[in-house]
């Protein structure tokens, strides 16, 4: 008969020896775990369980043996095993964290980010299926979280198999549970007759009928009192953290030991809970480490009902005050306890306590105070409050280090992240998006490396470094992380998910990708609250712009001035913007100069005010460029200092058509060429400025001469142009085709090759490589090469050109050029085993990059990665 | 929020069981540490010459520091 074979490095049920005496010593040896017991019982259980082809509800939990059955599942198949702890009762971020935490364990590193509503890791866990699967997900103490455990069935559908386990023997109610195989007290029983091979020798047949009626049958209760009766060692239950002592052993200790304890093994949200329940004078000082965890793993609600919960005195101390607020605050129930705070800041300096106060204040009664909590004490948090609230942009600048620096000395990571990221944040305000980019990276680094797991704050800081990239023109390896991000939130966390549809557009305008960018948009648009509307509506009306959709960019500009009526001063402003934008583009396409004054007057307004983001006034300034030609003159010193710095993609992502704003780009970058050509996702062709429509064949001509300067001759031409397996053109076919193409651009006679000036962007893309940039190549790389083109000569260049960007990206070991391009090239074993080797630990993508690799290797060698089985 | 409000809202949902004033554990790496915990407090005890099991676990933080 097979035996089940534990895999290495894992502590299975054969590895906890059943030797409670010596587990709970900590010293190794002792008796080994039953095999009887899973030869016989656990076998029939494994079987029907893999047997099914739906989901199993086991009911009854641990005392009909559930984990045993988990556990030995997990030996047969890839399993992830996700334990819901009491405290995730109510509570879907916790509940989020139980299964990203059994994820990030079955990979053995962090895949799913924590801190976020389980929903999210339900999107996650669908759109990464084709790589993690097989795989099951068991679920023990379900009946703590009956939507999750009900919404976690669904992935059944997504090719899942899924385990719930039950402590409860009434069936839960579920509305997926008719789909659903169900075990209960009947099936998971210990038959009479399995009884003698359960469990240990040397039981008489009486005391073993004793047994079985006293247990009914319940597989951990009869193994338990079975081995009490035979003075064995109990057999500790398994659990995905490690085995666990039967119930009824558990040991009695003193609450400020076990507290103590707990905090020394770094289970700091157990041990403050504990020491709030029953040792409440141990809270103050716990509350220094344990505060900080609890905001990590995002529990700030349960500490808020934790810290109320507290007797006075103890409630009232100056820390569990501090992080009663901030946990308020994090609910949004905060203004319940200014009073309370203000009566003790008025008593006392508090300066942390005070720099948390001001952040809840408008910024003109908020700076005074973060000042002041700097002024008495400079600690990472009050630096960074200042910093953030100080209204002098260079100023702010200098605190916000200083605030970094101070965090590195005296801090903990989690402020440094806090710290760089908002310095992140303040230089892109100010539209230094290279410096930008350096701190938001640094922010992240600090974040993923020390294991740091408050999502929401990194995917705030994922989204920063993503804005700065695109607007500095970088989008080598953005793609997967900004589409992933999007999706998996939507519906859980809807600001966070509307700020990624946005920088997402951005993405997608630098892309070449305006479609995408106004679905993105429109959908933002739409399915935003009345006054975070105008907040969008500049941004639609750019993607509008792009497509000539003036009338509609036009109503969505009015409704954004009307929406933001007795809204913010900032969402009037933005009301303007988009205003602007649209008259803007329509009076230059119609000549129309009633309409300029106007237009030139809101943007104007925009591009002076210096509370707006620079994006903003950017956007503004070159819109205002187009109607208003010598408006130079009117454009602040930094506007006109940033538009001259502008990358060029991040000039067109903030601009429009080139049709409208060419004229623009080429005052601030002078075009040394006449004829501007892209090849790479889709086919652009732009002659003195003037958009020239190639259809496929006329782009596959234009692509030969543009990859030969000295001139091609009929039969090279041909040859490049014919399908495989065919001739090629005719001669009065060649004729006719450049023939066609003269008629549009300007072309030689034999050989042939264009005679003016001219860029392309496979040609860029070929000079960056040449060059060592490969994040700039791949940046160029909005697809493949004339993606439909079977022509022979276009079929032989598309593959180069891959050729030459894999290997530039293997040679340069770039974690983001990498994983762009293992992403692109979807099955390229080599790229994704250097994506892994590249990422750094901590980076959600280097455990998405080994599912991919684990599945390529798979998909090569089938069996390599499946579970040992004898 | 009142003191009764968040016993109420957290009733149900305490990761560990109490007995009397001591809770129960069941993880053996727990008690492990627990009783490293305890060695330590007892030879510290010892060399101040302290009476077992009256030795403080732990100090307080002043308030409003």
């Amino acid at each position: 008969m097979a035996r089940l074979r534990p895999r290495r490095g894992r502590r299975s049920l054969q590895d906890l020896g059943g030797a409670a005496r010596d587990v709970r010593t900590g010293a190794s040896g002792g008796p080994r775990l039953p095999r009887y017991a899973s030869d016989v019982w656990l076998k029939r259980q494994l079987d029907r369980i893999t047997g099914a082809d739906r989901p199993v509800v086991l009911l009854g939990g641990e005392e009909y043996g559930a984990p045993f059955v988990i556990d030995a599942l997990r030996e047969r198949e890839r399993l992830a095993w996700v334990a819901l702890p009491e405290r995730a009762r109510d509570d879907p971020v916790a509940q989020g964290n139980a299964l990203a935490s059994a994820l990030d364990r079955h990979e053995g590193e962090s895949l799913l980010p924590h801190a976020l509503p389980y929903r999210a890791h339900l999107r996650m866990l669908r759109q990464y299926r084709h790589d993690l699967q097989p795989l099951w997900i068991a679920v023990t103490g379900a009946g703590v979280a009956p939507g999750f455990a009900d919404e976690l069935l669904g992935l059944g559908e997504h090719g899942y198999r899924v385990l719930l386990s039950f402590e409860s023997v009434a069936a839960p109610e579920l509305e997926r549970l008719a789909n659903c195989l169900v075990l209960g007290p009947a099936d998971l029983r210990v038959t009479r007759q399995e009884a003698p091979l359960v469990l240990p020798g040397g039981l008489d047949g009486a005391e073993l009928d004793a047994l079985h009626r006293a247990t009914k049958g319940r597989f951990t209760e009869l193994l338990t009192a079975a081995q009490r009766v035979a003075q064995l060692p109990r057999t500790p239950i398994p659990s995905p953290v490690g085995p666990a002592l039967p119930r009824r052993e558990a040991e009695a200790v003193d609450v400020p030991m076990a507290v103590l304890a707990l905090q020394r093994e770094g289970r700091l949200v157990e041990a403050l809970e504990l020491a709030v329940r029953a040792a409440p004078d141990m809270v103050e000082d716990l509350l220094r480490a344990a505060g900080p965890a609890y905001r990590d793993e995002g529990a700030l609600p349960r500490l808020y009902l934790l810290l109320s919960s507290l007797p006075d005195p103890y409630r009232e101390h100056e820390r569990a005050l501090e992080w009663r607020f901030l946990a308020a605050f994090a609910t949004d129930t905060w203004r319940t306890m200014a009073e309370e705070v203000d009566a003790h800041l008025d008593a006392f300096s508090a300066p942390e306590l005070r720099a948390r106060r001001a952040g809840t204040l408008p910024p003109e009664q908020g700076f005074p105070l973060a000042e002041a909590a700097a002024r008495s004490r400079r600690t990472p948090l009050t630096l960074w409050q200042y910093g953030r609230m100080h209204p002098d942009p260079e100023r702010a600048v200098d605190l916000l280090k200083e605030s970094v620096h101070a965090a590195e000395q005296v801090g903990t990571p989690y402020e440094v992240a806090r710290a760089a990221g908002a310095l992140a944040a303040r230089l892109i305000h100010l539209g230094q998006f290279q410096r930008a980019r350096s701190w938001a990276e640094y922010a992240l680094q600090v974040f993923d490396q020390n294991g740091l797991r408050d999502g929401a704050r990194r995917l705030t800081l994922f989204n920063d470094l993503a804005v700065a990239r695109v607007l500095s023109g970088d989008l080598a390896g953005l793609r997967r992380g900004l589409e992933d991000t999007q999706a998996s939130i939507e519906g859980s966390l809807p600001d966070l998910a509307a700020m990624y549809r946005s920088t997402l557009a951005w993405f997608e305008q630098a892309s070449g990708r305006p479609e995408a960018a106004l679905e993105l948009m429109r959908a933002t648009f739409e399915g935003s609250p009345r006054q975070h509307r105008t907040r969008y509506a500049y941004q639609l009306v750019r993607c509008l712009n792009e497509f000539g959709r003036h009338e509609e960019a036009r109503r969505t500009a009015d409704a954004a001035v009307e929406l933001s009526g007795d809204a913010s001063a900032y969402a009037g402003r933005l009301g303007l913007l988009a205003r602007g934008m649209a008259c803007a583009v329509t009076a230059h396409l119609t000549g129309d100069v009633t309409g300029h004054g106007g237009a030139a007057e809101d943007l104007i307004a925009v591009v002076l005010d210096r509370s707006l983001a620079a994006e903003e006034r950017l956007t503004a300034a070159l819109h205002y460029l187009v109607v208003e030609e010598d408006g130079w003159h009117r454009l602040p010193a930094d506007v006109a200092e940033a538009l001259g710095a502008l990358d060029a993609v991040a000039l067109r992502v903030l601009s429009g058509p080139a049709s409208v704003f060419q004229r623009v780009w080429d005052t601030l970058a002078p075009a040394r060429a006449e004829l501007r050509l892209e090849f790479l996702g889709r086919v652009s062709c732009r002659l003195d400025g003037k958009e020239i429509g190639l259809g496929p064949r006329l782009a596959e001509t234009a692509l030969a001469l543009a990859l030969h300067p000295d001139g091609m001759t009929r039969e090279e031409l041909n040859a490049f142009l014919a399908r495989d397996g065919t001739a090629g053109l005719s001669p009065g076919g060649m004729r006719a085709t450049l023939t066609r193409l003269r008629a549009l651009l300007p072309v030689s006679d034999a050989p042939y090759r264009f005679t003016v000036a001219y860029t392309a962007d496979i040609l860029e893309a070929r000079r960056h490589l040449l060059e060592k940039r490969v994040r700039d190549a791949i940046t160029l790389l909005k697809g493949p090469l004339l993606p439909d083109s079977e022509a022979l000569g276009v079929e032989e260049q598309r593959w180069i050109l891959e050729e030459e960007l894999r290997q530039a990206a293997l040679d340069t070991a770039d974690p983001d050029a990498l994983f762009d391009l293992a992403d692109r090239l979807r099955d390229d074993l080599e790229l994704w085993d250097a994506a892994v080797t590249a990422l750094p630990p901590g980076d959600p993508r280097r455990a998405l990059a080994r599912a991919r690799l684990r599945r390529v290797r798979e998909e090569i060698a089938p069996g390599r990665n499946r579970p040992a089985q004898a | 929020m009142t003191r009764e409000e968040a016993l109420q809202r957290l009733e149900g949902t305490w990761t560990f069981d109490l007995a009397g004033d001591r809770v129960l554990i069941r993880d053996p790496a727990l008690l492990s540490a627990i009783h490293a915990v305890r060695r330590e407090r007892d030879a510290q005890a010892a060399r101040e010459g302290v009476p077992m099991g009256t030795m403080p676990v732990q100090g307080v933080a002043a308030s409003g520091d």
